[in-house]
């Protein structure tokens, strides 16, 4: 059977357990806006009566932190293809504005240099137009110069990201193993604030890189990266490293001595992974295909035509090893570039023969490029769709992983995020409880003073 | 469901895309343009780079026509010369022909024929911008020239044609001795130089024959003016064909990348509203929760 005291005690069990909550709300309203946080939820249990006497009241069982694993997975899973299309995107749409303006770039420039030739053919002694040529092949070199420079550029750039990436995630990983030793020796709500710190470190790590992770027992997690190569294992990380390899210094990814680049996917290394080596070495090899043919076909027709001075034709532009380095090495012949007489015009060797002008301004329309037979501007212009669709695809599935990333992010903080209306609800709830139980313990004091007063009389 | 309301997330994410779009659609009223990148649309952008080739390829073979044109009306009124030249002389030599003609007649035609010649010789070797238009390809040397006292031939027999459209040519430069002396055994101008003493000595064998050459030579310059002449009505076809290729070519250009202003303008005002409604939910939104309400 209850007595009085007893009564107290439960009441002053019931204002502890009323201000936790209390606390526990303005914790989940201080946090409103703080990223990763997992709202807590106050647990109070009833303290079992004992031999049948229901003086047990209200005891605290903690306040955990209200965690969906499999949303959690699924926002880490979002994450690295929000960043693998986020980043080819922002890098091939700095590559698509280097290609120019239509007709402003190497179109153009092929365009006026074939004009040039057409021109030259209406009168081949003229030196102005022979000049003109000249300078029209200079500039066309010049700007399959500085497409690329512009590529190697971004090319440089993406490989500089990467190696940021490998800095962040060496920082994250480091981050994750030291939380992970300190999840495993805490209890309560500091374990709570440990894991919602490891879950954030995570999620970054997610967007860096694709990795694989596992829950440990012990509330720490294990991170694998590429063919499941751990990063962290418990409290111990294992350190990515940058090491340059030939023939242009690129950064290769390191871990434990291995090169693991062809390993990594999705994230922003991921997506840097792939400028680098997939997408700019392609639009790379497409320009040196058009700058080689553009250099074969022309000297091939020049040479067999006659200059000025009644001699053999050299080689309009200076030839070519081969495909690869094309248009970076794409030069016109120095002798040609300092004196237009060299310029083959004539088929015949008479100085008004403008049968060699004639046949290379054909080439401008002539089936010049790959096994397709593309024209020199046909060429130019899938370069352009294929830098055009590679970035609108990566805008498209950044997008869609980002759609999906958002919805995840609305059903994880449904479970997990804090809202204002219930944090309002449980602030009075814990009011009124902590109100009533005070008015509670009020009433079992004046009963006991009214006791106390009646045996002192 | 339980509804968290992150301002900051979902409230920005929200003013984003809208503000994206907002900006989207006024670059698109303001600039005439539905494409700013390859990746707005690749497709299209392709088939830009592809439709201004087109136009830049019609622009060059219309300055190709100009210049074919010029040419050639130099080179008809030239053919005309002589042809009016030739004629002169056949008439002078007619005057000279027979019995009848006095010695002072005879005289005034041998020195009317002697400038004839010197004016076909002119004609023979005359030049646009320096170069020679009767020479073939030997278009720096004079096709005609007096060499020891013989009149040469100093051009070749291949005539000069240059490219007006992709699959015309027309002939700028030609072979001065296929029209002066085609078949025959001596050039007109050699004829001219016998007639010249013929006529001042009454032989009239030579005259007959010198008549005869003279017919031939006018039935040469007539046969080419008249090639020139097709040739320029090719050009004047071409240039109007140029003309509509061009128009046509630029629509297509301008379908390819150009914005339709219309739709763009009623986009953009969808966007002007979505934006404001946007920072209008956003700004609502973050002002209500429960904890308004209590007291």
């Amino acid at each position: 059977m209850a007595n009085l005291f007893g009564s107290l005690s439960t009441a002053a069990r019931s204002l502890d357990a009323q201000q936790y909550g209390l606390d526990v709300t303005g914790k989940n309203i201080a946090n409103v806006n703080t990223d990763g946080y997992t709202r807590r939820k106050v647990s109070l249990t009833e303290i079992a009566s004992r031999n049948g006497a229901s003086d047990g009241g209200v005891e605290i069982s903690g306040a955990p932190a209200q965690r969906d694993a499999f949303l959690e997975a699924r926002l880490r899973a979002e994450g690295p293809g929000v960043s693998l299309g986020g980043t080819i995107a922002n890098a091939l749409s700095v590559v698509q504005t280097s290609l120019g303006d239509t007709g402003k770039s190497i179109d153009g420039d092929l365009a006026a240099f074939f004009d040039a030739f057409r021109v030259l053919s209406q009168d081949p002694t003229s030196s102005v137009s022979r000049d003109t040529v000249v300078s029209q092949g200079v500039k066309l070199a010049k700007t399959f110069n500085d497409m690329t420079t512009r590529l190697y550029a971004s090319e440089t750039a993406a490989d500089t990201q990467i190696k940021g990436s490998i800095t962040q995630i060496n920082a994250l990983t480091t981050q994750i193993a030291s939380l992970n030793a300190a999840i495993s020796g805490a209890n309560g709500s500091s374990a709570e604030s440990l894991k919602d710190q490891q879950a954030i470190a995570v999620r970054s790590l997610s967007h860096l890189v694709s990795v694989g992770v596992m829950q440990r027992s012990d509330g720490g997690v294990d991170i694998t990266v590429g063919d499941g190569r751990a990063l962290v294992v418990g409290g111990n990380f294992y350190q990515l490293g940058a090491a340059p390899t030939p023939p242009a210094g690129m950064t290769a990814v390191m871990l434990n001595g291995i090169d693991i680049t062809g390993e990594i996917s999705g994230g922003q290394m991921g997506g840097a992974i792939q400028v680098r080596d997939v997408f700019i070495p392609k639009y790379q090899t497409q320009l040196d295909q058009l700058a080689n043919s553009v250099v074969t076909q022309v000297n091939a027709v020049h040479s067999t035509g006659f200059d000025m001075n009644g001699l053999n034709g050299a080689n309009f532009f200076t030839p070519l090893g081969g495909v690869p380095g094309s248009a970076q090495n794409i030069a016109v012949d120095p002798a040609m570039a300092a004196n237009s007489n060299l310029l083959a015009a004539s088929l015949s060797g008479a100085v008004g023969d403008n049968q060699i002008a004639k046949a290379i301004a054909a080439l401008a329309d002539a089936p010049a490029v790959g096994p397709a037979g593309s024209t020199f501007t046909q060429a130019w212009s899938q370069i352009v769709f294929q830098v055009g669709s590679d970035t609108q695809n990566a805008l498209a599935s950044q997008q869609s992983h980002q759609d999906v990333l958002s919805a995840v992010q609305q059903l994880r903080d449904s479970v997990s995020g804090v809202s204002l209306d219930d944090e309002a609800t449980a602030l009075l709830m814990f009011q009124r409880g902590y109100q009533a139980n005070a008015k509670f313990f009020a009433t079992v004091n004046d009963v006991i003073d009214l006791l106390m007063n009646m045996v002192r009389a | 469901m339980r509804v968290t309301f992150n301002a900051v997330r979902d409230g920005l994410d929200a003013i984003h895309t809208a503000s994206d779009a907002y900006a989207t659609a006024q670059w698109q009223v303001a600039s005439g343009k539905r494409v700013r990148v390859a990746s707005d649309d690749p497709a299209a952008v392709q088939q830009a780079v592809n439709d201004q080739n087109a136009v830049m390829r019609i622009d060059g073979y219309t300055k190709a026509t100009d210049s074919a044109n010029a040419r050639l009306s130099l080179l008809d009124s030239t053919l005309g010369d002589i042809v009016t030249r030739l004629m002169q002389a056949m008439t002078a030599t007619q005057s000279a022909a027979g019995d009848t003609a006095s010695q002072a007649t005879r005289d005034a035609d041998a020195q009317m024929l002697a400038g004839l010649r010197d004016s076909i010789a002119g004609d023979i070797n005359t030049t646009f911008n320096g170069r020679y238009l009767f020479g073939g390809q030997q278009s720096m040397t004079p096709p005609y020239a007096q060499i020891a006292g013989v009149w040469t031939y100093q051009g070749d027999a291949t005539p000069v044609t240059v490219n007006v459209d992709e699959s015309r040519s027309v002939t700028i430069a030609m072979d001065g001795r296929k029209v002066l002396q085609g078949g025959d055994p001596a050039d007109i101008l050699t004829t001219i130089d016998g007639l010249v003493t013929a006529v001042q000595t009454g032989n009239q064998a030579v005259i007959t024959a010198g008549l005869d050459a003279l017919n031939r030579a006018f039935s040469r310059a007539v046969q080419a003016q008249t090639a020139v002449g097709t040739d320029e009505a090719s050009v004047t076809d071409i240039q109007a064909s140029l003309v509509s290729r061009r128009t046509s070519a630029v629509s297509l250009l301008s379908g390819d990348t150009n914005v339709d202003l219309a739709d763009a303008i009623t986009r953009m005002n969808q966007a002007q509203v979505a934006y404001q409604g946007a920072l209008g939910a956003v700004g609502t939104a973050n002002k209500q929760s429960l904890l308004d309400y209590l007291r």
